[in-house]
């Protein structure tokens, strides 16, 4: 069971989950936010630069104003609550966490609490 | 217009005496023994510098991609004919592998100590995905 982070406004649910360079084997831990807008999973700048991801491809993003920008797309490795995802595809973004996305989300049985601020995350 | 306040105080913690409206008017540096230490931004002009840095970062890495991107758009008409709906590996501009599966060809990508490998999926307009959260909302 997560407690919800109480410092956003509204509170949202976030997990920590480790990103790993598919060829080298480098680890780095990030926080995730939990979003079931997110079709692909993103990661931040930040991560992409310390794992020392390269570019692997490209693909357009539709934002929630529908402006579609041409962003790079990586290949990563996640390891989330002991399970591993091997060699994903996700693109970037200027942001300081993970966005955990449906790519991800839907190997899992997601149960958000907002009245307890409390989710889970399991693959029963 | 860029403003200046002199730290005078010896020790931590600082207090400062700052007129958030003229943080819309320019960054406001802060000075410590005529040494510039830090520097306050109204919040959109944050945003805005940061997404300007984040758009340079954004073109050069896609500049990477080239001009093994460049291949896969000419090969494109001829592998809709012959690898539809697989993701395909261009290196040094040559198609080099194909699979269903990305993960699988990834695999085998890296198997071969392929660098700088552009993979895409073969279909006929380029894919758009949804990130419909707004990443931040800011109260008016």
């Amino acid at each position: 069971m997560h407690e919800y982070d109480l410092q956003i406004d509204p509170p949202a649910a976030y997990l920590s989950l480790q990103l790993i360079h598919p060829e080298n084997g480098r680890i780095v831990t990030f926080r995730a936010k939990i979003d079931t807008g997110a079709s692909m999973s993103v990661l931040p700048r930040t991560a992409v630069v310390d794992l020392g991801l390269t570019p692997s491809g490209d693909i357009f993003v539709s934002g929630f104003d529908r402006q579609v920008t041409q962003l790079p797309l990586y290949t990563v490795t996640f390891q989330i609550e002991g399970y591993i995802f091997p060699s994903r595809e996700v693109t970037v973004s200027p942001r300081q966490d993970v966005l955990l996305g449906r790519d991800l989300l839907n190997h899992f049985i997601l149960t958000l609490d907002g009245k307890n601020r409390t989710f889970n995350l399991i693959d029963p | 217009m860029p403003k200046t306040i002199e730290l005078d105080e010896t020790r931590a913690p600082y207090n400062l005496n700052l007129d958030v409206q003229a943080l819309k008017q320019g960054p406001v540096f802060i000075e410590q023994n005529g040494n510039v230490i830090a520097v306050i931004l109204d919040i959109a002009a944050y945003q805005q510098q940061a997404t300007d840095d984040f758009d340079v970062w954004r073109q050069t890495q896609l500049q990477k991609l080239e001009p093994n991107r460049a291949a896969f758009q000419q090969l494109l008409p001829e592998l809709l004919k012959t690898h539809s709906e697989h993701f395909v590996a261009i290196y040094q501009q040559r198609l080099v592998d194909a699979d269903l599966n990305r993960a699988a060809l990834i695999e085998r990508i890296h198997a071969r100590g392929y660098h700088f490998v552009y993979i895409q999926k073969v279909v006929p307009t380029p894919r758009v995905i949804e990130l419909d959260s707004p990443t931040e909302v800011w109260r008016a």
